[in-house]
């Protein structure tokens, strides 16, 4: 049985942490891969994270990226390093 | 099930240094680089006649009539400002992609307070900073052993230093205001963060935050390449002169009215030197949110009309750096007495700015 991938995004709530979330659905959705999807909004929970800037984007407990918008192939190319699948 | 085992990770270090899958080259992107330069010169050399020839030529304007000059004001002014704005942001962007906030507390972490309130005000102007993200940021220096008033440097010079003030300042007023803005900008960074340090308010910090305990080594260091680099400038472009560009075109609108109909003079007695105007302009400008792109214009028609530049000053600053909007989110983790005195020193920085150049100009 596959497992989930654990994707969590931090964000308070402006423009691109909304866009982060809508680009991470997006790939998830567009190669079917099975992940379960958690925004953080909570400064204390983002600060936990060791996150200076927003919005970043945690797969699977990594940090993968903070302060921008990721590019939809850099999410891909995160998701099936951490399934374990030869890109 | 339990999402966060990492068991089936081949990589832990996971740092990936994807090629976009349509990357050009970086000749390629070097040369069309240069090329856009090369066209940006020639016609930013050219806005001048184009504006007159807009204005005179095309619309039948008469040169030194009211509506005409406001329109010749507008044609010039907006053209020259946003294309200064696209080359700065541009550079400012692929500059910032050396300075990563993780950097930058990594440079302030172990520095004493002096040198350290110095370079954070220095460092506030090329880290990339959006103070939606000032929260994090603040417990992430505090927490890894950036002393408060370092950390208040930073945060004070982020947001009041920043490429689209100057831009502005020195597409309207000329490189001595931007360099007077700059200038002043970094001091009272400095020196107000240094006496927010000298006062010892450590304990005014939220407890919960002084509670927790965050490993700052978490993130891996991203290294890009010189792509990716160019990559950021033009994403920089596309974010703040995307944004900006409406506040640019509006206030250069508003400005040019002013120009052409409000009469000379009007502005001494409101916005002069008299002695309460500065104190005054701060009072006004805190709660008044707008950013650079929307003010420097007004600002640079009301100096036209007879504001003083130390009241306008003031005022500038007061509106960009002391937002209502920043001070409610650093409220979560600054008690309201620390509030008071950042809101205080700041305050009183600005002021004497203000009263400084009334006197001396």
């Amino acid at each position: 049985m596959e497992m989930d991938i654990d994707i969590k995004i931090l964000g308070p709530g402006c423009k691109k942490c909304i866009q982060v979330a809508e680009i991470v659905r997006q790939v998830i959705e567009e190669h079917g891969l099975p992940a379960q999807i958690e925004e953080i909004s909570s400064v204390d929970k983002i600060a936990e994270f060791g996150v200076l800037s927003t919005p970043a984007v945690v797969i699977g407990g990594d940090v993968k990226c903070t302060g921008r918008v990721p590019e939809p192939y850099e999410i891909l190319q995160w998701l099936k390093k951490y399934q374990g699948t030869p890109e | 099930m339990q999402p966060d085992n990492p068991a089936n990770m081949p990589n832990p270090v996971a740092n990936p240094q994807p090629a976009p899958p349509l990357a050009a080259s970086i000749k390629f992107k070097v040369l069309t680089g240069l090329a856009g330069l090369g066209l940006w010169f020639a016609l930013y050399w050219q806005l001048q006649s184009l504006a007159g020839y807009l204005a005179f030529s095309l619309l039948g304007l008469t040169p030194g009539s009211r509506l005409g000059e406001a329109m010749l004001f507008f044609f010039y002014d907006t053209p020259k400002v946003l294309m200064l704005l696209t080359l700065i942001v541009y550079g400012v962007g692929v500059l910032r992609s050396f300075f990563t906030p993780e950097r930058t507390r990594k440079i302030l972490a172990g520095k004493r307070e002096s040198v350290g309130n110095v370079l954070a005000a220095l460092l506030g102007i090329v880290t990339p900073f959006c103070s939606c993200s000032a929260v994090p940021l603040f417990i992430g220096f505090v927490t890894a052993g950036v002393p408060l008033g370092v950390t208040f440097s930073f945060l004070i010079s982020a947001p009041m230093v920043n490429e689209v003030a100057l831009v502005l300042l020195y597409g309207l007023l000329g490189w001595k205001v931007a360099a007077l803005y700059l200038g002043t900008g970094l001091v009272i960074a400095i020196l107000a963060g240094w006496t927010i340090g000298r006062l010892g308010m450590e304990e005014h910090i939220e407890d919960w935050v002084r509670e927790m305990h965050i490993n700052a080594s978490d993130i891996p260091d991203q290294r890009l390449t010189w792509a990716e680099r160019f990559d950021h400038g033009k994403t920089a472009v596309r974010d703040i002169v995307g944004k900006v560009w409406i506040y640019v075109v509006l206030g250069i609108a508003v400005g040019a009215g002013i120009h052409g109909y409000v009469p000379e003079g009007i502005m001494a007695s409101i916005m002069g030197k008299q002695w309460w105007a500065v104190p005054a302009a701060v009072l006004v400008g805190i709660p008044m949110y707008s950013n650079a792109a929307g003010i420097v214009p007004v600002v640079q028609a009301l100096l036209g009309k007879g504001a003083a530049l130390g009241t306008v000053l003031a005022f500038m600053m007061a509106v960009i750096a002391l937002s209502l909007p920043e001070t409610i989110i650093l409220r979560k983790v600054l008690k309201p007495r620390l509030i008071a005195v950042f809101l205080g020193v700041v305050g009183v920085g600005i002021m004497l700015v203000g009263y400084l150049f009334n006197i001396i100009i």
